[in-house]
């Protein structure tokens, strides 16, 4: 464990460690502490991958129970940050996955609103540039599978790297690259035809 | 650095590419140029890369400070009660006459004037004596039992068949509908009264303009200041919220700036799924009736039905075929058997019931 994380070791902040370890010696004021400190932060990612409020704050509570439940075993971390957003990225995909079903159907009605709102003609005819590309990106994000969605949230808005990113997805660095890769070429497939016209115009 | 076969995708990923798209600076500028240069062919990739990375929404979602403050309550709730069946399972608690009566003794004689300490000195006190007059009569050594503290939250439901009353200790009284429960910190605290609850009930608030009165169900939270108001909120159903006397606010977790006032004989139907709100009048008669035995039966569809009737009267429904799906039920029904509601229901309806201990089968035509 210690050895794959480099340099963010060196900055890993004493004042988080305080905190963990008033957690694991049963300290009620631990767990508060980290909860003020990350809970919006954690909020704000797991929205950004499944936007669904109440969802999220269950998986929230869930966390911070299941902290103070095993908090003897809890592993001695570098990061809490870190931790804590992998528990939470966890959590959320068992959650989606028991209820697969429900989820779906959700997921299909928003495909469906966003494959109507793109009709071919629509794309050639509306092309207000930046404003449309905008919702363009909006959409296709949307619509990524949780998983690429996630990457780039990591990615691009977190400000990870590459390796806590696989660690904190529980993938290889490798197999992050080829997932941030796919999300990207998505997102670029639901561009493409406004950025033709950007091209052709010249702007 | 070799951009020859780069993708857009590699672009986009690309660490120093995105320094440069998103904080450029003279060398970094120099350092592209000098790239671009070299692969021509490569700016169209270039730019789309650049689009996408400067156009993707950061998703801005707050996390509210009451919303943060209602899941570290429950949290802290959770773990407390976690806590305390922790202990209470570690401990061997001795099923002997002794204990068992030391418990009663403790849990029975509230002495509140007294102070903590002379509270678990007397128990321990009664406690031992019990155990001396006893242990004369018994071999083994009795277990002393250890004092537990009272638990925070007090915790009432109706079963099935069951209605029933409450009255607080401020003196507001609650009367709980079949199959439903409330929830709520013992003698409520200091600066507030706040209640959750699960099903239906119907609620008399004591006036204390310093300490408003909450109903929390779910994500729709009802404060009042000495009123009676009735709350239906079962799951999968439309929350209801119908205000008989006085002035409540009715405020939605999910939605900024929702909170809605309630005058007497309005209503309030909260869409839990899409948090859309509709503000009606409401018979009085019609949303009060459970509290005084009576079911009415207007525009009712099965599903409610079903709900109201076995938790009313304790059973299940089973089905035979499907019946009409726009099928609504009709009825006024007064401390009735339900047998004779199922008959009353059944010619319009058009089905055949049987009553089987407490299962009930309706068979439609």
């Amino acid at each position: 464990m210690r050895s794959e994380i480099s340099d963010n070791l060196v900055f890993s902040e004493s004042e988080d460690m305080d905190q963990w370890l008033q957690l694991k010696r049963g300290e009620k004021e631990g767990l508060a502490r980290i909860y003020s400190k990350f809970s919006s932060e954690l909020f704000r990612y797991g929205m950004a991958i499944k936007p669904n409020r109440s969802f999220i704050k269950d998986c929230i509570q869930e966390l911070f129970i299941d902290l103070w439940k095993y908090r003897n075993t809890l592993a001695q971390t570098d990061n809490v940050r870190v931790y804590l957003i992998k528990c939470l990225s966890n959590r959320i995909s068992k959650e989606i996955s028991k209820e697969k079903k429900i989820i779906w159907e959700g997921e299909i009605s928003a495909f469906e609103t966003v494959f109507l709102e793109e009709s071919v003609e629509d794309r050639l005819i509306d092309f207000q540039r930046d404003e449309d590309l905008h919702t363009k990106l909006k959409n296709g994000l949307e619509k990524l599978p949780v998983r690429q969605r996630e990457v780039i949230q990591l990615l691009f808005f977190e400000k990870q790297n590459y390796e806590e990113t696989s660690k904190i997805l529980g993938i290889n660095v490798d197999s992050c690259y080829t997932l941030a890769w796919k999300a990207i070429r998505s997102l670029k497939k639901s561009i493409i035809f406004t950025l033709f016209w950007l091209m052709v115009t010249g702007i | 650095m070799d951009i020859s076969k780069f993708t857009v995708e590699d672009f986009a990923l690309n660490k120093e590419f995105r320094a440069w798209v998103f904080s450029p600076s003279q060398s970094l500028n120099e350092y592209w140029k000098r790239l671009f240069e070299k692969y021509p062919a490569q700016v169209k990739n270039a730019k789309i890369a650049k689009e996408i990375l400067l156009n993707i929404n950061y998703p801005k979602y707050q996390f509210l400070e009451r919303e943060s403050l209602e899941v570290w309550d429950r949290i802290d709730r959770e773990t407390e009660e976690w806590e305390k069946k922790k202990t209470k399972t570690v401990k061997v608690v001795s099923l002997n006459s002794q204990s068992l009566l030391g418990k009663y003794e403790n849990s029975g004689k509230q002495i509140v004037w007294f102070s903590q300490e002379l509270r678990v000195a007397g128990i321990l006190l009664v406690a031992f004596s019990i155990s001396l007059i006893f242990g004369l009569f018994f071999t083994k050594e009795p277990v002393r039992t250890e004092y537990i503290a009272d638990l925070v939250y007090d915790e009432y439901s109706a079963p099935p068949g069951v209605k029933s009353t409450l009255t607080m200790q401020d003196g507001s009284k609650v009367l709980l509908n079949s199959g439903s429960s409330v929830r709520f910190i013992k003698n409520f605290e200091e600066d507030k009264r706040i209640i959750y609850l699960e099903g239906e009930a119907y609620f008399e608030v004591a006036k204390d303009t310093l300490r408003p009165f909450s109903v929390i169900t779910g994500e729709v939270i009802t404060t009042a200041l000495g009123t009676s108001f009735n709350i239906s909120a079962y799951p999968h159903e439309v929350l209801k919220i119908a205000l008989v006397e006085g002035k409540v606010a009715v405020d939605v977790v999910q939605t900024e700036d929702s909170r809605v006032l309630l005058e007497k004989g309005e209503a309030l139907k909260i869409n839990t799924n899409s948090f859309e709100v509709k503000k009606e009048l409401f018979d009085s008669e019609l949303v009060i009736a459970w509290t005084k035995k009576k079911i009415i039966f207007q525009r009712v569809k099965l599903a409610e039905a079903v709900r109201i009737l076995e938790n009313w009267y304790g059973v299940k429904f089973r089905f035979q075929n499907t019946p009409s799906p726009d099928l609504v039920l009709y009825g006024v029904f007064q401390d009735e058997t339900l047998e004779n509601i199922l008959e009353g229901l059944s010619y319009s309806a058009r089905f055949q019931y049987k009553i089987k201990n407490d299962e009930v089968i309706i068979i439609f035509n």
